[in-house]
This record gives C-alpha cells, sequence and structure tokens, in this order.
C-alpha cells in the first residue's frame, strides 16, 4: 500500500461519523470473528479428517500386504488380483491398489490401463521402514497415497480419495461463512440502532459547538442524560459562560491598552524633542543612519564640522555625504569596535581627521546606527610633534650608548699605548744613534702616536676627551686657520666666510674646534668633487621657548651658531639620521675611517653644543653647530708649549696597578736623575709612605684603581704629610673623579699614553711649583 | 490509529489460530499414456528351481533363497525359486519340464519316480546320516502317550503326497486295521509341516504327523511352537527328500550342477549356508534308499484298495 493510499485511509476514518464508527467497528468484529472461526474450523477438521482417513489407509494396506504373501510365493497373482479387486469394491476411499515386485515391475493393480508411470517413485518406502504416506493432488482430487512392504518381496501401495472428507470440510465452512454473514447483518442493524440512541445528545453537543463557533455566547446545550455526554454538555455550557466573561473583560482591557498607548505616543513624542535638543547641544557630530546607510538625524555639530543642514543631509547615504567609498571598511569596521579613526570630508571637498563611534541602536523590525564624530585634526597635530620627539630623543640615547662603548675600548687601547709610545721613547733615548734599530723604534713612535690620534678621535666622539678650555671667539679660530682650510679643499672649492663683528665669545677647546672645522671641511669637499662653495657662517642665536621645545634636551640662552654649508650631492634622507654614528661611511673602503662626523658630533656634544644637519640631494648640505655663549672674556697666552726641563734628584712615589706602565713611569724617572720608589696598589704605597716619610717629595698615581682609588690614597697621604706634591694619570678621562674632583681644582694631571719629555716636564713643574 | 491497531492485533490472532497448517499435497497427473511395466516373461537363461512346500511357502522362501543365491553365483545364471501350495502342483511341474530341478518330499519322489521317471540328482545328509523320520506328535500337555491314544481325536495330515506326514502315519492306521476316517473323529491337510507343529501347538488338532528334519530344526532354531508339542511316536527312518530333476535337462548342466551340491560343504561360505539349514553335506543316494517308502505305499495302497 503507497503512502498515499494510508493517508487516503487515514482520513476517510478521520472523516467519518461516530455513528458510522460503531457500526463499522462491531461489523468488522463480527467479520473477523466468523472468517477466523471458518479458517480455523477448515484447517483443523481437514488434518484431523484426514490423519484418520489415513489410519484407516494404513489397516487396509496391511492387511492386504500380509495376505499377499504366500500368493506372491506361489505365483498366484490370480488370488491376489482377485483379493485387491474385492477390497477395491467394498472400501469407497479406496481409489487405486497395485503391487510392485522388488525389481519395481508391477504385480497387480485395479488401474484400467495400467499403473500410471506419474507414480512410480512419488512415495519411495525407506528401507525397513513399516509405511509411507503421501497426499497427491490429482485430476480425481486430494489421494493419499500409503506404501507398505510385502515382507521383502516388493511393496503395496494403496490410494485413499480424500474428496469425501474434503467435501465435507468445505460445506461446514460455507455454512459458517453464511452464519457469520446472518450474525453480521443483525449486528449492524442493532449497533445502528443503539449509535443512534445513544448518540443522539452529542448531536445537541455540536449543534451547540456550532453556535459557539458563530459567536452566540449566550447558547445553551439541553441536558437530558446524565451520563458522559451529559457531563460533557455540562462542561461545555460552563465553558460557554466562562467564554463570555472572559470575552467581556478582554474588550474592556483592549480599550483600557488603546488608552494607555495614545498617552505613552504623547510622551513619547515629548521625549524625542527633547533628545534631540540635548543632541543639538552636543560639541560631536551626532547622525544616526539606517541598515542602509540612510541618514535620518543630523544634529547642529554636524552641520558645523560638514557643511552639510539638515535638510540637507537627512535622507541621503552618509558615504554620498561624508565618507567617501575607500573608507567605507573602516565605516563597518566602526560598528564592531568602539571608536575609530577615520578620514571624512567636508561639502567644500576638504578632508580633516576624525574620530568617528558607531553604535546599535535595536528598533521595531531591525536596527539604526548613530554614528558620533569629533574633529581630532588638532589632537592629530600634537601627536604627530610628539612623536617626532620621541624620535629625536631615542636618537640621542642611541648616541649616547654608542659614545659610551667606543670610550671604553679607547681607554683600553690608550693603556696598550702608554706602555708601546713610551718604552719606545725610552729604546730610542738609549739607543746609539747609529744603531740599526733607531729607525724601526721611530717608525714604532710615530705609528703609536697615529694610533694616539685615532683614540684621540675616538675619545672626542665620546665626549670623554680630556679638553683643555678656554674662552675664545670663534671669528679668531677661523682667521687663524683659513689658510689650512683652503689647502685642504683644494683649488676647485671656494671658502665664503660669513660674520659679524660682535660675535659672542665661547668657552671651548680650541684644538677640538679647529679639529670640527677641520673634519667638516674634508666632509665637504668630497661632497663636491667637481667643485663648488663652501661657506661657513658664524652669528649669534637666542634660544627661546619654541626651540627648547622643538629640541629635547635643549637649554634656553645665547647661542653662537656655526654654519658650514656646501654646495655638494647632499646626503639621502634615509642615511641623515646615521651620519654622525662612529664608523660610518659612504666613501669606499679605505678611503676614510667614519669617524670624521662622529668625532664632531661627540666634541660638539662634549662642549654642551647642538648640531643639525640640512640637507638636499645635488644641492648641499648645511651643519648648524651652536654653542654656549660665554660672557667671560678671552685669556691670554694659554698656548704656551712646555719646555724640556732639566733632570732631578727627588724621590718619587709610582702608585700604578699596571705592570708595564708603572716599570715605564721608573724607567723614565730614572733615566732622569729621579728616585724612583714604586707601589702596584693603594695599601702597598700606604706602606711605603709609613716606612720612608718626608723621603718622599711627589706622588704619581694612577686614578683608577681598585679598592682605593688615586684621590683617596692622595687624601689619606696628605693628612699626614700636607706639602707632598702631586700628579695624576689616567687613560679614563671620563672617570667622575677627574673631571669632578682633578680637573675642576687644576690639579695636576697626565693623560695616558704620554712621552717622556711630557711626563719629565710636568714632573719638574709640579716639583717647582711654589718651592 | 486506534482501528489501525485492532486490525493488526486480529491479524495476529488470525494467523495464531491457523497456525496449524494445511499438508502440503504433490500435484500429479494421474491419467497418462506411460504406465510402470508387469513383471516380464521368464527367461530361457534361467535357471528354475522349485522347493516342494515341505515348510510353508514364507519360510521356504526364508530358508532357501540364500541356497538358490549361491547356485545362481556358481552356476553364472538367474535362479528363481519356484514355489506351489502342494506337492502334486511342484510334481506336475517336473513332469511339464517348466522347472529345472526340485526340492521334493519323499513322498512325492516315489510318485513321480513311478509317474513319469522323476529323477534323483542329490540328497542331504542330516544329523550324520540320510534318512529321517516321522514324528507323531501331540500338545505337551496331552495325555497321549502313544499314536493309538489318538483315536477318535482331531488329527492334521500335511500333504496328501507327504511320505512322512501322511504315508507313515497311514500305515500305521493300516496295520491297525484302521483308516484315518475310521480312527479320527477329523483330520485335516495343512501341506507344510510348519503349519502342522502350529496347529498342534495352537491345539487346533489333537496331534499330528510331521517331518523329523522340521520338527528338529524348528526346534534348534524357533522353538516358540515346538515347545508345545511332544514327540510320542518316531517311524523306522525313510529315504531323506532328495533333490531332482527333470528329464529333459542337459546333461552338462545336471553334470554341472551335481558338483555344485557336492562340493557344497567344501566351501566355506556355503557350508554356512548349509549349517543354517541343518544340512551336513549333499550326498548322492540311490534309488533304493526309498524303498521303504516304495513298500510302504504299497501296503497301504492295497489295504485301502481293499477297503
Amino acid at each position: 500500500m503507497s503512502g498515499k493510499q494510508i493517508n487516503n485511509h487515514k482520513g476517510f476514518m478521520l472523516s467519518i461519523g461516530l455513528k458510522q464508527k460503531i457500526v463499522l467497528t462491531i461489523t468488522g468484529v463480527i467479520l473477523l470473528l466468523g472468517l477466523m472461526i471458518a479458517v480455523f474450523v477448515n484447517i483443523n477438521q481437514t488434518n484431523a479428517l484426514s490423519s484418520v482417513l489415513q489410519n484407516e489407509g494404513v489397516t487396509i494396506t496391511r492387511n492386504l500386504a500380509i495376505n499377499a504373501v504366500e500368493p506372491i510365493l506361489t505365483d498366484d497373482l490370480v488370488g491376489i488380483q482377485r483379493l485387491i479387486n474385492e477390497v477395491r469394491k467394498l472400501e469407497e476411499n479406496v481409489f487405486y491398489i497395485y503391487i510392485i515386485d522388488v525389481d519395481g515391475y508391477v504385480l497387480v493393480h485395479t488401474f484400467n490401463k495400467g499403473v500410471p508411470a506419474s507414480l512410480a517413485e512419488i512415495n519411495v518406502l525407506e528401507q525397513g521402514g513399516n509405511y509411507s504416506a503421501k497426499l497427491l493432488n490429482t485430476e480425481y482430487g486430494y489421494i493419499r497415497d500409503i506404501a507398505v512392504p510385502v515382507d521383502s518381496l516388493g511393496v503395496i501401495h494403496v490410494g485413499i480419495s480424500e474428496n469425501n472428507i474434503r467435501r465435507q470440510v468445505f460445506n461446514t465452512t460455507w455454512t459458517l461463512i453464511l452464519m457469520t454473514f446472518v450474525v453480521m447483518i443483525f449486528g449492524v442493524l442493532l449497533a445502528s440502532y443503539i449509535a443512534a440512541w445513544e448518540l443522539r445528545p452529542l448531536d445537541h453537543l455540536t449543534k451547540g459547538a456550532d453556535e459557539i463557533a458563530r459567536g452566540n455566547l449566550e447558547y445553551r446545550i439541553e441536558v437530558n442524560t446524565k451520563d458522559e455526554i451529559g457531563i460533557l454538555a455540562e462542561e461545555f455550557n460552563k465553558m460557554a459562560q466562562d467564554l463570555n466573561t472572559s470575552r467581556a473583560e478582554l474588550i474592556k482591557w483592549n480599550e483600557e491598552l488603546e488608552k494607555r498607548v495614545i498617552e505613552r505616543t504623547k510622551e513619547l513624542a515629548t521625549s524625542d524633542e527633547k533628545i534631540s535638543a540635548i543632541a543639538d547641544s552636543a560639541l560631536d557630530g551626532i547622525h544616526v543612519i539606517d541598515k542602509d546607510g540612510i541618514v535620518k538625524y543630523w544634529n547642529k555639530a554636524s552641520e558645523k564640522l560638514f557643511g552639510y543642514t539638515k535638510q540637507e543631509a537627512i535622507g541621503k547615504k552618509i558615504h554620498a555625504l561624508i565618507a567617501p567609498e575607500r573608507f567605507l571598511d573602516i565605516w563597518q569596521g566602526a560598528i564592531q569596535s568602539k571608536a575609530v579613526e577615520v578620514i571624512v570630508v567636508k561639502k567644500d571637498g576638504t578632508e580633516f581627521p576624525a574620530e568617528l563611534s558607531l553604535s546599535k541602536l535595536g528598533i521595531q523590525g531591525g536596527w539604526d546606527s548613530v554614528g558620533m564624530i569629533r574633529d581630532i585634526t588638532e589632537r592629530k597635530k600634537a601627536e604627530e610633534e610628539r612623536k617626532n620627539l620621541w624620535q629625536q630623543f631615542l636618537h640621542s640615547q642611541k648616541m649616547d650608548s654608542i659614545g659610551r662603548l667606543t670610550g671604553k675600548i679607547a681607554h683600553d687601547f690608550n693603556n696598550l699605548l702608554t706602555s708601546i709610545v713610551g718604552f719606545s721613547y725610552l729604546a730610542l733615548e738609549l739607543l746609539p744613534v747609529d744603531s740599526p734599530a733607531t729607525a724601526n723604534v721611530k717608525r714604532v713612535c710615530s705609528v703609536g702616536e697615529k694610533a694616539t690620534r685615532l683614540i684621540d678621535q675616538l675619545l672626542s666622539f665620546s665626549r670623554t676627551r680630556v679638553l683643555e678650555m678656554e674662552v675664545t671667539n670663534l671669528n679668531n679660530i677661523i682667521n687663524e686657520i683659513r689658510d689650512i682650510l683652503e689647502q685642504m679643499t683644494g683649488e676647485d672649492v671656494k671658502i665664503e666666510l660669513k660674520t659679524e663683528s660682535d660675535i659672542k665669545n665661547i668657552k671651548i677647546d680650541p684644538a677640538q674646534i679647529e679639529q670640527v672645522l677641520f673634519n667638516l671641511a674634508i666632509n665637504a669637499r668630497q661632497a663636491m668633487p667637481e667643485g663648488g662653495w663652501l661657506t661657513i657662517s658664524i652669528s649669534n642665536v637666542e634660544f627661546g621657548e619654541q626651540i627648547i621645545n622643538a629640541y629635547p634636551g635643549t637649554k634656553p640662552g645665547t647661542y653662537v651658531k656655526l654654519s658650514v654649508q656646501d654646495t655638494g650631492v647632499g646626503i639621502p634622507e634615509e642615511v641623515q639620521g646615521k651620519i654622525f654614528e662612529p664608523f660610518f661611511t659612504t666613501k669606499e673602503k679605505g678611503e676614510g675611517t667614519g669617524l670624521g662626523l662622529s668625532t664632531v658630533f661627540g666634541i660638539v656634544k662634549q662642549h654642551n653644543g647642538y648640531i643639525n644637519v640640512r640637507s638636499e640631494l645635488n644641492k648641499g648640505t648645511a651643519f648648524n653647530i651652536y654653542f654656549p655663549a660665554t660672557g667671560e672674556e678671552l685669556a691670554e697666552n694659554i698656548h704656551d708649549k712646555p719646555t724640556p726641563k732639566a733632570p732631578g734628584t727627588e724621590t718619587v712615589l709610582v702608585v700604578e696597578d699596571d705592570s708595564a706602565t708603572r716599570k715605564l713611569f721608573t724607567d723614565i724617572l730614572k733615566l732622569n736623575g729621579y728616585n724612583a720608589l714604586e707601589a702596584d696598589c693603594s695599601e702597598d704605597a700606604l706602606i711605603i709612605f709609613e716606612r720612608e716619610g718626608a723621603a718622599i717629595d711627589l706622588l704619581l698615581v694612577d686614578v683608577v684603581m681598585s679598592e682605593m682609588n688615586g684621590w683617596e690614597l692622595y687624601e689619606t697621604i696628605k693628612k699626614k704629610a700636607p706639602d707632598i706634591k702631586v700628579i695624576f694619570t689616567s687613560g679614563y678621562v671620563d672617570n667622575p673623579i677627574i673631571h669632578n674632583v682633578i680637573l675642576k681644582n687644576d690639579l695636576p694631571f697626565i693623560k695616558k699614553p704620554f712621552t717622556p719629555d711630557l711626563l719629565i716636564s710636568e714632573l719638574r713643574d709640579v716639583l717647582d711649583k711654589n718651592k | 490509529m486506534t482501528y489501525k491497531r485492532i486490525i493488526a492485533a486480529s491479524l495476529i490472532i488470525f494467523s495464531l489460530l491457523s497456525g496449524c497448517k494445511k499438508e502440503e499435497a504433490e500435484v500429479i497427473i494421474l491419467e497418462v499414456e506411460e504406465t510402470i511395466p508387469p513383471v516380464p516373461p521368464a527367461s530361457d537363461d534361467e535357471l528354475r528351481i522349485a522347493v516342494s512346500a515341505i515348510i510353508s511357502p514364507k519360510k521356504t522362501f526364508i530358508y532357501y533363497k540364500e541356497m538358490l543365491d549361491y547356485i545362481s553365483k556358481k552356476m553364472g545364471m538367474p535362479v528363481k525359486l519356484v514355489q506351489r501350495d502342494t506337492y502334486a502342483e511342484v510334481n506336475e511341474l517336473v513332469k511339464q519340464e517348466k522347472i529345472h530341478a526340485a526340492f521334493v518330499c519323499t513322498g512325492a519322489y516315489i510318485d513321480g519316480k513311478d509317474e513319469f521317471g522323476m529323477k534323483l540328482l542329490v540328497a542331504p545328509k542330516a544329523y550324520g546320516e540320510p534318512y529321517y523320520y516321522s514324528y507323531i506328535i501331540v500338545p505337551a500337555d496331552s495325555d497321549a502317550g502313544s499314536f493309538e491314544d489318538l483315536r477318535g481325536m482331531r488329527f492334521a495330515f500335511t500333504d496328501p503326497m507327504s511320505n512322512s506326514g501322511k504315508l507313515a502315519p497311514t500305515y500305521m492306521l493300516a496295520k491297525m486295521g484302521e483308516t484315518p476316517s475310521t480312527f479320527f473323529s477329523k483330520y485335516i491337510f495343512t501341506y507344510s509341516h510348519d503349519k502342522s507343529i502350529e496347529a498342534v501347538a495352537q491345539k487346533l488338532v489333537d496331534g499330528a504327523a510331521v517331518d523329523s528334519l522340521i520338527w528338529d530344526y524348528l526346534n534348534a532354531t524357533s522353538p516358540k511352537f515346538t515347545s508345545k508339542t511332544k514327540i510320542i511316536f518316531k517311524s523306522p527312518p525313510f529315504g531323506i527328500p532328495p533333490v531332482v530333476v527333470s528329464k529333459g535337462l542337459d546333461p552338462k548342466t545336471e553334470a554341472d550342477l551335481k558338483k555344485l551340491f557336492l562340493d557344497m560343504h567344501l566351501d566355506p561360505d556355503c557350508k554356512k549356508i548349509l549349517d543354517k539349514l541343518h544340512i551336513d553335506s549333499f550326498i548322492e543316494i540311490d534309488d533304493d534308499a526309498y524303498d521303504s517308502s516304495r513298500e510302504m505305499r504299497s501296503w497301504v495302497n492295497e489295504r485301502q484298495t481293499d477297503k
């Protein structure tokens, strides 16, 4: 049965009335019962009668078998034939009899023509079996073939017809079916009558339901019975009553609700005006767009910000107004995140940065977005400035770090060079003039000095070189070295000097400033391989609040500006930040040390000045250096060179932890007639001092030593011998003791490396002072 | 939904009720041209050997089947066992040469010899001698102690042609000057010795004359009936029932057959068959061995003819 048929069937059962259902059920039950009985009787009676008939058949067959033995053995076939004919005639259910011998040949039979071949092999007797029965369905009806052995001589088959018993069963079955139908008709009539009588109150119910469905809630059902239907009718009437009451209440409620809606609508309208007023008073642009981006609200601040009036904006797409298509993604992103920065467009087409925050506003049947836009032009500018300052700060920090690193390396080298240079000079003095080694030792001295200068440059960058400061005027220095500069730059480069007469004095190490000028000149010449102008200008400048803010770390005050400007190839923007780093060079390998500009930078910083570079490709570069001006007057005669002094006989206590340097000191002293005592640390020095006491004229002491430093040693000894002389020495010129104590108090100091002449000369000076 | 359930439940009950299945029938047609063939006529190559109903045909068939199968095997041709209800019928078959050989009773032999020259082949030797006897038996609990005690009682003869079952008792009656009709109240022919023993055992008769070979054999193998009888008289010995051949049997077959019988006890397989039949061996026998029976017959015939 297909699904559709099932549905139809179900539909049929649902569509028919209760009366019909009852009648159908009773009919069905009777019919089913009747048919079940008929089928049961048919099958069981057939089986029972068949069984009886079979037993009867087996008995007949066995009797025949017993009686057939002797006639078969004595070839008396006529006798057997007569016997089976007789039995066939007497037993009405016996349809046929035949005997076959052990070889399968027929001995006797009751058939007209012969035993049909179709019977052969149809009911085969098992070896040693008593009998075998088999039901056959033939054109003469059902026949049960019974086979019984005739001793070992053959088998006798008797066919028992079941036609009689089957006819009997058939008649019984049909009688039952007929009776079933009679009972069924009677049942249908009775069921119809009962159903009609019992279900009459249901008709009333149906009518009542119809009336209520039509809205007649006043209708009541007539209740006659007290059975389930009667109870149902009463409940139904109660329900109608309740419905009636509920409907009246509903109507009342509805009216009440309508009234409230009108009131709330009025309130909302007032509230809308208020909100609108608040939004108009806001400084930020506020707008409302629907999900398609159509502007629904536009406040006063938006009018000011974008130039569109409320009337112009409302009803247009927001993207057509202020948000260019290219920023569409950002606008969409704004809905998810809190606030985003966007570029917005004014009515006149100008763009400005703004901060946008969008929030969803759930409304009936969808959503709107409320957008708030704030002009952040000023804020962005400030941020930009802050960013620049931060980068400059980072740069200066980096330069500082590099400086410290190179300073450390340079000082280590200085210590080494002290021995190399010192011993080389000593060796030179001790060697006979005509010694073949003289030339070589001289070369060592020369290379040592070159190395010393290289270290000096590094120290200059690291701002740790010991400065010999004096008050001077830049004009004087320029005038002094102008010739040298011209020589250095060559003929193709013309030097132009722009200066003023009232240039303020500055306190500088002139040699260092000369170095700055030389380095910048060399740089300029290399920038102008085909010639050009080198302009050196000097001017007074005042650092005000603005400059202080633009250049962090600068201090307000008067400065002397030294500007060295060329008309060369210029410095690419991307490398401008790196030119002051040591060993940075754009030149071929071997052409420059990469220390030129970093030295300049170090010197300027050491003089508490500032340097910056302005460069344009193929137009030229300008280095601007600012030195703080000083109110002091020019010093005089400070450039006296130390003159070699005569040897002495005084006793000098050398305190030096580096054994090579200590040996150098004592060798030089002894060579020049001095009496040298030596100690490798402050503690030893104190012991020697205790022992020798007043015999010691001078302390030659290394400043930087572990445990007790040179200054502390001097202080300790000075307490016991106030007149004792001292010369400090160190390769670490950035040591705070050297800067803050020794140099500040103008105490004698020899920087390593040094030449023997310098040491002896300084020693003499100190010993002779205040004599 | 409810209706569906009701229908489903009904169907289940229905199928349970009809759980008792109808028997299946094989469909065949009876009105067919082809038929199962009847027994074909006897073949010429067949050696037909008759056994007289010394015992009932059913028992004969059981006892002699094995021996005939052995003969068939040795002779290399099929052997058919032919049986008839009476000795006369077997003699008739020998006379008409419808059979080749026959186990006949002593009485039948002397009649056949006289009538158409029935030819002796061999004779069995049983219990060590080529003789047998006629036993007069009565029910075990019978008061009769001698043949004379049976006067006026019911008596069973076997075959009218039987030596031990008819001729011998008739001879004894004749000696006593009696005939069966005068001596017995009633007498019947059972046509075989086992039936006579059964008749006495079941007291259908009060006495019977039977072949000693049969009684001894049955008493040894299945004493169901013999145990209910007792022997009250044993006759003098008679020539044992022989194996005969028809006059027309070709000499070679006759010679082969004779040799086969004489050698049977030498073949271990066949010895077993002989043992079952309580036969020691087959021996050559002279016609003289049956003279005692002949005399008895002629004496009786004379007497009875006189009567």
